[in-house]
């Protein structure tokens, strides 16, 4: 979206638009979206901090070249 | 022989210098990778004159004689020779006239200074002390950035010779393996960070083995184990950050973050041959010092990050030289990243490993808590919550995300040199913040985000203090779908950015 406007125009443009998308977001499809997207999200999130923990035996290994 | 003597630079002039200094013969140290990689080092630097400095009193290596040398039977000298590099040409009739007063020669001197190696009186293990000027900013593989140089000064008869620059030395395999002389590099960029006494390589190599000994002797040095460089690292008043590394987007994602902050990241794991590579010769340490970003786009799909155009790490290997490059190899069988090396055993066989990297280990003050994995996992949240919105007819901006390390004063030197951010830049500068900041910078086509995190905090605990918007209608569209934004960022665990982007459109 491209805004020739002036801030008060842009918001008003933003806040019709903005309108329809809440109206679209309150659906139980969009809700059942969410909640499938927000648990892949965190699922992702968990993956990328367990998967950054050293592994024990790494620890243990020795630097030597 | 005269105190200094200048010869034109050519790598047989360098392999004759360095062999007369360490009592080698100057055949063994040509064909060593260290030659092969000052070659095409100073061939980029453009080398035409070696300054030759006798009589040199090396601090690290007089620590390793008084510790060690100096009780062994054979007798080695006390001091070096240190070798000094200028990008032009000077006679010794031209340095005579420097020292003689010549203010000419002597701008033409220092402003060509390309930086000094310390030469050990050590057969074989010749390479002290180095410190050189970095590759250009641009080459043709992409923009380079060395974010951990400091400023050096080597001081020679009265002159004062400059230059930016990251220490780096070769293990002796006594008192240091690779994994001290990583270590030693890393604290010389944290030792002026984070205001620490930077230790010898003997004082690294005793504080690794106090507290974790082994079932031998620690000097001569076998190598340390990951655990060990940790407690070196907490010998300096540090803590030690250790990361898995089998994710590339956190391999890459960490090692420019913590760079960006000045802190320089030591890279350890495995060599392998090209053929075998499931045959693990060895582990290996580096402190990675600079990386380089090319134009390469992200795979569609996925989040957009700045450190994903990395396409080599510019490191400080003592088995080759400072910063030598690895670059990125497509991902192995199991997804995990490799890099190429110009470690070998010898300089015909350069090219023939691998390294695949197992961790990364930072050395970082003690208030900073929050780990780059926890920022990476915040900011895929929120780039989830905005795929969400947009999904739905929500018309919000594609950004590519900057993560780095930053703390309070520079980033609000940078909010004061930055005239786009209007009105709302005193608040900003007025604001209290934390001493240490993750900042996640989205960039868009119209403006930028800044999503402020407090790295000084609790991880279980919201970690955006501030958010800080110029140009962007993201916050426009937050303000006007509020109650939906809030809900969203509750469901994907980033809440407290959410609520600091809507407090932006607030009065």
């Amino acid at each position: 979206m491209s805004f020739n406007g002036g801030k008060q125009k842009k918001s008003a443009v933003i806040a019709d638009a903005a309108a329809k998308v809440a109206a679209r977001l309150a659906s139980p499809e969009a809700q059942a979206r969410l909640a499938a997207a927000a648990e892949a999200s965190r699922n992702r999130s968990k993956a990328i901090v367990q998967g950054a923990i050293i592994d024990p035996k790494f620890l243990a290994k020795r630097v030597t070249f | 022989m005269p105190a200094c003597g200048v010869v034109p630079y050519d790598l047989a002039a360098l392999c004759r210098l360095v062999a007369e200094a360490s009592n080698d013969r100057a055949e063994s140290f040509e064909r060593s990778v260290h030659a092969t990689f000052f070659k095409s080092y100073f061939a980029e630097l453009g080398a035409k004159s070696i300054l030759i400095e006798e009589q040199y009193t090396d601090r690290d290596y007089l620590e390793d004689y008084a510790a060690y040398y100096s009780r062994c039977f054979h007798e080695f000298p006390r001091s070096c020779r240190r070798l000094h590099f200028l990008s032009t040409e000077l006679t010794e009739a031209d340095y005579g006239k420097v020292l003689n007063g010549d203010a000419s020669l002597r701008q033409r001197l220092e402003s060509h200074y390309l930086g000094f190696v310390v030469v050990r009186p050590i057969p074989g293990y010749a390479i002290g002390r180095t410190c050189l000027r970095t590759y250009a900013e641009h080459g043709s593989e992409g923009v380079r950035s060395f974010p951990v140089t400091r400023s050096y000064e080597a001081n020679l008869q009265g002159l004062r010779l400059s230059l930016q620059s990251l220490a780096f030395q070769q293990q002796d395999r006594v008192v240091a393996a690779c994994a001290t002389a990583a270590l030693w590099s890393a604290f010389h960029g944290t030792g002026v960070v984070f205001h620490h006494r930077i230790p010898s390589p003997v004082d690294i190599t005793r504080n690794a083995t106090a507290h974790i000994t082994d079932e031998t002797r620690a000097i001569p040095s076998s190598g340390l184990s990951p655990a060990q460089m940790a407690d070196a690292v907490r010998a300096c008043g540090l803590e030690p950050v250790m990361l898995r590394t089998h994710d590339i987007a956190v391999l890459k994602g960490a090692a420019r973050a913590y760079l960006l902050g000045r802190i320089p990241v030591l890279m350890i794991g495995g060599i392998y041959g090209a053929s075998t590579p499931l045959d693990e010769k060895a582990v290996h340490a580096v402190a990675i010092t600079g990386f380089c970003s090319s134009d390469d786009a992200t795979p569609e799909g996925q989040l957009r990050l700045e450190s994903n155009r990395i396409s080599k790490f510019y490191v400080h290997d003592d088995g080759v030289g400072p910063f030598a490059r690895m670059a990125f190899e497509p991902l192995d069988g199991n997804g995990h990243p490799t890099l190429t090396t110009s470690v070998a055993p010898t300089s015909e066989a350069i090219g023939s490993h691998f390294f695949r990297p197992e961790g990364l280990l930072v050395p970082v003050y003690h208030k900073l808590r929050v780990a780059y994995p926890t920022v990476l996992a915040t900011t895929a949240a929120f780039d989830g919550l905005l795929s969400w919105l947009r999904a739905d007819g929500a018309e919000l901006p594609e950004f590519s995300w900057d993560i780095r390390l930053t703390n309070v004063n520079d980033y609000k030197q940078e909010c004061l040199d930055n005239a786009a951010l209007g009105d709302a830049r005193r608040a900003i500068l007025e604001a209290s913040m934390p001493r240490f900041i993750w900042l996640v910078r989205g960039t868009e086509p119209n403006g930028t985000l800044d999503i402020l995190l407090d790295a000084t905090g609790l991880e279980q605990m919201p970690l955006c203090f501030r958010c800080v918007a110029h140009g962007s209608a993201l916050p426009d569209w937050f303000d006007a779908m509020r109650d939906e934004v809030t809900e969203g960022s509750r469901q994907f665990g980033c809440e407290s950015v959410a609520t600091q982007i809507l407090a932006l459109n607030r009065p």
